[in-house]
């Protein structure tokens, strides 16, 4: 997959841990992994939008196209 | 799909049931001594297989119903396919017998000609229509069905 999340990185800046995280979004735990673990086939922009809010980034700090 | 609505179509379904498993029982009786021998059991004959291809459907129904009010019906794993197949089955073995039914009635009619026969024949005819027209349509719904499995999983995959 060309497109990579690094969320981990924006979660060390803010010191918040996936669970913090989830709290803060409303969503499951689980499912925040599975996007910092790269394993997620596709996003909403809902999800998107509260995750930027929640860490106060752009979603170019968190998303990243790397060419294969 | 609410609670009433529910509810009212189990009735239907459970009354449907019962009363074809009636008919069954009290139809072929009936039959032979209203038409006689030959007609009569053939007319028998194919009541009965109706009935049993009916009293099918209604099962498949009410899985499938079961299955709607759970929200589980468009899950990956769902079981709805075997009960749509065994639906399309019954409609498809329903209209065979019939078509052989009608295709008996029609030499019947040619070899004796009586209004009686002429009577059963259409029903027949408009019996193995309708059996043909929903197995079709139930065909067509097997798709959709598929089609909606499909998307609800894609979808379950969108964080």
């Amino acid at each position: 997959m060309p497109i990579e999340i690094n969320l981990d990185v924006e979660l060390a800046k803010k010191k918040m841990s996936v669970t913090d995280l989830a709290g803060a979004i409303g969503l499951a735990v689980a499912n925040v992994s599975i996007l910092k673990n790269g394993r997620a086939k596709a996003i909403r922009f809902s999800t998107l939008d509260a995750i930027c809010e929640a860490l106060g980034c752009q979603p170019g700090d968190i998303l990243r196209y790397v060419p294969d | 799909m609410s609670r009433p609505i529910l509810i009212v179509l189990r009735v239907l379904l459970v009354t449907l049931f019962l009363g074809f498993a009636v008919a069954a029982v009290f139809a072929p009786s009936f039959v032979l001594s209203v038409f006689g021998e030959p007609v009569g059991l053939a007319l028998a004959v194919v009541l009965l297989a109706g009935a049993l291809c009916v009293e099918l459907v209604l099962v498949s129904v009410w899985m499938l119903v079961t299955m709607a009010h759970d929200d589980s019906i468009f899950d990956d794993r769902s079981p709805a396919d075997r009960w749509v197949n065994l639906a399309i089955g019954a409609l498809t073995a329903g209209a065979v017998v019939s078509l052989i039914g009608l295709v008996y009635f029609v030499a019947a009619q040619i070899a004796n000609p009586s209004s009686a026969t002429l009577a059963v024949l259409v029903i027949a005819a408009a019996a193995t229509g309708a059996s043909a027209a929903l197995a079709l349509l139930v065909v067509v719904m097997r798709r959709l069905l598929h089609s909606a499995m499909q998307l609800r999983s894609e979808l379950a995959e969108v964080i």
